[in-house]
């Protein structure tokens, strides 16, 4: 998100208009072929569906007058036709599409009809035809009517007539353009990840380079060349700007030499050459081989995109992993739950672990381990054969996304630059619900078309491009902290001190109880209780994370700007339970909705903050463990909200129902927000009076 | 031409029976004693035809008591000297008196130490042929044919609803007696009323034909929206007088066995075809005489599908015509 957000660092970063205007356009003209194409595809799903629609109605037409013909074959006479509403009622029970039944006689005086738009038949508006016995099709305003003739001793006595609504039609293209919409938002930001990756390697990572080098030789200091290996327009400027560079040390050391040649003749001449070389030396330095280097600053972008891709590996297989679980446990459906339990169990168990492995042997040798892992959890997966050997692979791959996971965050927190780092901090949580949100969506439709063990197999595949990517484009460093010491002294560090203590308990933990309690457990619930299908809930809870997106940005933004986490994290804590208050006064159907977004836009302007504060928490006196470790306590912590969520919101759904549940949820996030509040105000009182004292 | 057809019609509904590979065609037949109750009939047909497609060589020995029960004692010499392989048994009551209660074996009263078969049998186990319908309890099995009660009665009310029902039976026929019994215990828990018309016994407790009008009159003063006439041999007897009687009193009767229907004036019944239960009976033989498993081994089993018989001339009399969805499933006769 920092691309996109305004500032002042765009003086800073000069390419940045280019990135923006780069990705703008991209994203167009992508919006404008997408577009085109889904259009296309909708106009072609019409066309295909119409004359289905017609056949339907024919089909149906024909199995219900079958039994009515049998009957009048038999000699039943049409006026003395029994348990003909029951019969048409069986048959609509059975098909929803149906609009109306109806059977009238020879002259379309109405005998018999059924149907929720039995109401809305009309007659024909001329008699039809009394020979032959194909059915007369009219295509009406809304829907088709099918007639068949039903004959008698040689004659048409009566005709039935079948009523399609295109009800069931626009339903499912209805959903088709969701469907469109969604792969088309998953290419956009999936789009918006790499062209950030690709521009930013590209083009801006070294023009920055360029632009630093110049600073510092207009600054005089002349010690420094690019270190720039790359071969297109940027680095071509950084090679002659070094060769400049050397240029110059040439002669400055030719001076020196001219210097010392003059010092030789007389006294004055020294003096003279001693001044001026110490004239230009006030102005500019220079060093004697050029071994300070201008490194390529570390973009955020860089340590995006492996967590992007991460992120997006393990999702992939979020959709379907209870329908694998009853596949290989043969349909019990406690045992679907035990590969997922697995996965958290590890994650959380893990965290602490990733975060002092981050610390002793900084973050990208951390990616480049706790990759294996959770390749190796992928691969078993796709080859498991039994439910107990899927839980265990999911459990190595919980391991490999602990340790990924927290050393992407801490990276991104070591390369932020000066002023930024709630922004860059904030791109680990875009990051992840990027990769989310677009896996989720994209993992259904290829283990759609692959089959489940093959889209595991495409996991493991990016995973090694994470590994790869990590091992030529991270830069090994950031062994920023004391190694040693066990993990529960670090533990006891973290609890002892009270700011970091706070945000887990007050601000991270509720943020989650509430995520998962409301996001994922009670408002699917609800929503279905409201009548909507399997689809629209899904697009209803993804409506969090949409909103969420571009919350996480702004909130970064803010923090950076004016300095304001604490403030940020306890009103976002309170517009978050407000959200959650929003059903007792507005009908449930608006109120749910309402409630998600805000309950997405609350914690995405909470999330930046909240880890922006942790490397400031480490840093601050009485340092404990190191940002790595606090923040990998932090995910715990998150995690163990996570699952905490559904289990109290199951409770309190029991205990009270949903309404009650959301209120006692709305009511516990203003509670700790506002515990938070007043901790940190008495905090920093009691900080003032110290320094005062 | 109508027994070509039905014969026809049979084979293809014992079809599921004869998808096995031929079994044995040479070696020695095997020796089948048949008793009959009242000759040879349509169930007898499917047992025959069953081995004749198997291919299993068969002799059948076929004995027939004509209803008097008095020769029971001279078959049982019988059966005791030609030592069959097999002995088969057609009606209820003629298997009781063969067979006895499957807890009180008597080698002097009842058939014992032959296997058997038994077919076209009424409620085995409330007449103590066998101890259960999964364990037989004894070198016995056979076949049901008669639709569940409830079944029966849900096959009534889908036709046409009922609030009040009226059965005539032999109340000398414990077959008829349990179904009228059983038939007694749903309608009350349905606050249905049935009308229990017995007929008249005469000399010699024998059952008089000539008290079925007075019965069908009974059942039409009742207000009886059916006549529901059980599986009892002695109306079948007379089932022309009964189903005649009935039609002419506007009366719609509902039988649980198929000769009502098929070969009388009766308006509908839920029943097993006779052929078909026959083929069914002759593949529990199968098992027994090829030595597969032994008859305490095989369950007591009624066919899965049941026909439902519609006469139609009857309907168009009495202008009362089977709802159109019954129609998609309903035999016309």
């Amino acid at each position: 998100m920092s691309a996109t957000a305004p500032g002042k660092e765009t003086a800073g970063n000069p390419a940045r208009r280019l990135v923006l205007a780069v990705i703008g356009l991209s994203l167009l003209l992508l919006l404008g072929t997408i577009g085109l194409v889904s259009r296309a595809a909708l106009d072609a799903f019409e066309a295909e569906v119409r004359p289905e629609l017609e056949k339907e109605a024919e089909v149906i037409g024909g199995t219900v007058a079958g039994p009515i013909q049998r009957a009048l074959s038999l000699g039943i006479p049409f006026a003395d036709l029994a348990g003909v509403e029951e019969f048409f009622g069986a048959v609509l029970s059975a098909r929803p599409g149906v609009e109306y039944l109806v059977l009238t006689d020879a002259e379309g005086r109405i005998a018999h009809r059924a149907g929720p738009g039995a109401g809305r038949f009309v007659p024909p508006p001329e008699p039809l035809p009394q020979a032959g016995n194909a059915p007369v099709m009219r295509s009406l305003p809304d829907g088709y009517d099918a007639a068949h003739p039903l004959q008698a001793e040689g004659g048409t006595v009566g005709w039935l007539h079948v009523g399609l609504g295109r009800a069931g039609l626009d339903a499912a293209a209805r959903d088709t353009r969701w469907d469109i919409a969604i792969v088309l938002l998953v290419s956009l930001l999936t789009t918006v990840e790499l062209l950030r990756f690709v521009v930013e390697r590209t083009v801006s990572t070294p023009l920055l380079l360029v632009h630093r080098m110049m600073r510092r030789l207009v600054a005089g200091d002349w010690t420094a060349r690019a270190a720039s290996t790359a071969t297109d327009e940027a680095g071509r400027l950084a090679r002659e700007i070094n060769a400049l560079v050397r240029r110059m040390n040439d002669r400055w050391r030719r001076l020196e030499w001219l210097a010392g040649e003059v010092s030789g003749a007389s006294e004055e001449a020294a003096r003279r050459a001693r001044a001026i070389l110490a004239d230009i030396a006030t102005r500019f330095r220079f060093s004697p081989d050029e071994t300070a280097e201008e490194r390529m600053p570390p973009g955020p972008a860089l340590a995006r995109l492996p967590l992007f891709l991460f992120v997006f590996a393990e999702q992939l297989s979020t959709s379907f992993i209870p329908l694998y679980s009853n596949e290989l446990g043969g349909s019990s459906g406690v045992l679907a739950a035990v590969p997922i339990t697995a996965f958290v169990a590890a994650v959380a168990l893990a965290t602490p672990y990733g975060g002092r492995l981050v610390a002793r042997r900084g973050a990208r040798d951390a990616i480049l381990i706790g990759a294996v892992p959770a390749a190796l959890g992928h691969l078993g997966s796709a080859l498991a054969g039994s439910v107990a050997e899927f839980a265990l692979a999911r459990a190595v791959c919980g391991m490999g996304y602990a340790i990924v996971t927290i050393a992407c965050q801490a990276h991104l927190a070591q390369i932020a630059q000066q002023g930024r780092l709630a922004r860059s901090l904030g791109g680990f949580t875009g990051a992840v619900m990027t990769g989310a949100l677009c896996g989720t969506a994209i993992g259904a439709v290829i283990a759609d078309r692959i089959g489940y063990r093959a889209t595991f197999v495409i996991s493991v595949l990016l995973v090694l491009a994470v590994q790869f990517l990590a091992w030529r484009r991270l830069e090994a460093h950031g062994r920023s902290c004391r190694a040693g010491g066990s993990i529960w002294r670090d533990a006891g560090a973290a609890v002892r001190s009270p700011p970091f203590l706070a945000l887990v308990l007050l601000a991270a933990i509720p943020a989650k109880v509430l995520l998962a309690g409301f996001i994922f457990y009670l408002a699917p619930i609800e929503l279905q209780a409201l009548g909507l299908s399997q689809a629209a809930i899904g697009r209803n809870v993804m409506l969090y994370a949409l909103a969420m997106l571009p919350a996480i940005a702004l909130g970064g933004w803010l923090s950076d700007k004016a300095r304001c986490e604490v403030p940020l994290i306890w009103l976002a804590g309170i517009a978050n339970g407000l959200g959650l208050l929003l059903p007792l006064v507005a009908p449930a159907d608006l109120a749910l909705p309402a409630a998600i977004a805000l309950t997405g836009i609350a914690q995405g302007f909470a999330a930046a903050p909240m880890l922006a504060l942790v490397p400031q928490i480490a840093a601050g006196p009485g340092a404990g463990p190191g940002a790595p470790v606090l923040l990998a306590f932090l995910r715990l912590g998150e995690r163990l909200g996570s699952v905490a969520g559904p289990l109290v919101a199951a409770w309190l759904l029991l205990a009270g129902g949903a309404s009650w549940a959301m209120l006692m949820l709305g009511l516990f996030s203003i509670v700790t927000a506002a515990a938070y509040a007043l901790v940190q105000a008495l905090g920093r009182s009691g900080a003032t009076q110290e320094a005062g004292a | 031409m109508r027994a070509g057809r039905r014969r026809l019609l049979g084979a293809s509904l014992a079809a599921p029976f004869l998808r096995c590979t031929p079994a044995r065609a040479e070696a020695r037949p095997y020796r089948i004693l048949m008793l009959l109750f009242r000759g040879w009939e349509e169930a007898c047909d499917g047992f025959r035809d069953y081995f004749a497609a198997r291919r299993v060589a068969v002799d059948l020995m076929p004995r027939d008591v004509a209803q008097d029960l008095s020769r029971v004692p001279r078959l049982l010499e019988e059966a005791y000297d030609l030592r069959p392989d097999l002995v088969y048994l057609w009606g209820t009551s003629l298997t009781m008196a063969v067979l006895g209660p499957w807890d009180a074996p008597d080698p002097r009263r009842y058939l014992t130490g032959l296997p058997a078969v038994f077919n076209i049998v009424t409620d085995p186990v409330g007449n103590r042929i066998v101890r259960s319908r999964e364990s037989p309890g004894r070198p016995v099995t056979g076949t049901e044919y008669i639709a569940p009660v409830e079944v029966q009665m849900r096959a009534m009310a889908a036709y046409r609803g009922f609030r009040r029902l009226a059965t005539i039976f032999n109340p000398r026929e414990q077959n008829s007696v349990l179904v009228v019994r059983r038939m007694g215990e749903l309608a009350a828990a349905q606050g249905v009323e049935l009308a229990e018309l017995p007929v008249a016994l005469g000399p010699g407790r024998r059952p008089d034909p000539d008290s079925i009008a007075d019965r069908v009159g009974a059942a039409k003063r009742s207000g009886a929206d059916w006549l529901y006439i059980p599986p009892d041999t002695f109306l079948n007897d007379h089932r022309h007088v009964l189903t005649r009687m009935a039609l002419n009193a506007e009366l719609p009767t509902f039988a649980a066995t198929e000769r009502f229907v098929t070969f009388a004036e009766g308006l509908a019944g839920l029943v097993s075809r006779y052929y078909s239960v026959g083929a069914f009976t002759a593949f529990k033989a199968e098992q027994i005489l090829t030595g597969q498993r032994r008859p305490e081994d095989i369950p007591v089993e009624s066919l899965t599908r049941f026909s439902f018989l519609v006469r139609m001339a009857t309907a168009r009399r009495l202008r009362v015509y089977p709802p159109v969805g019954l129609l998609r499933v309903a035999e016309p006769v």
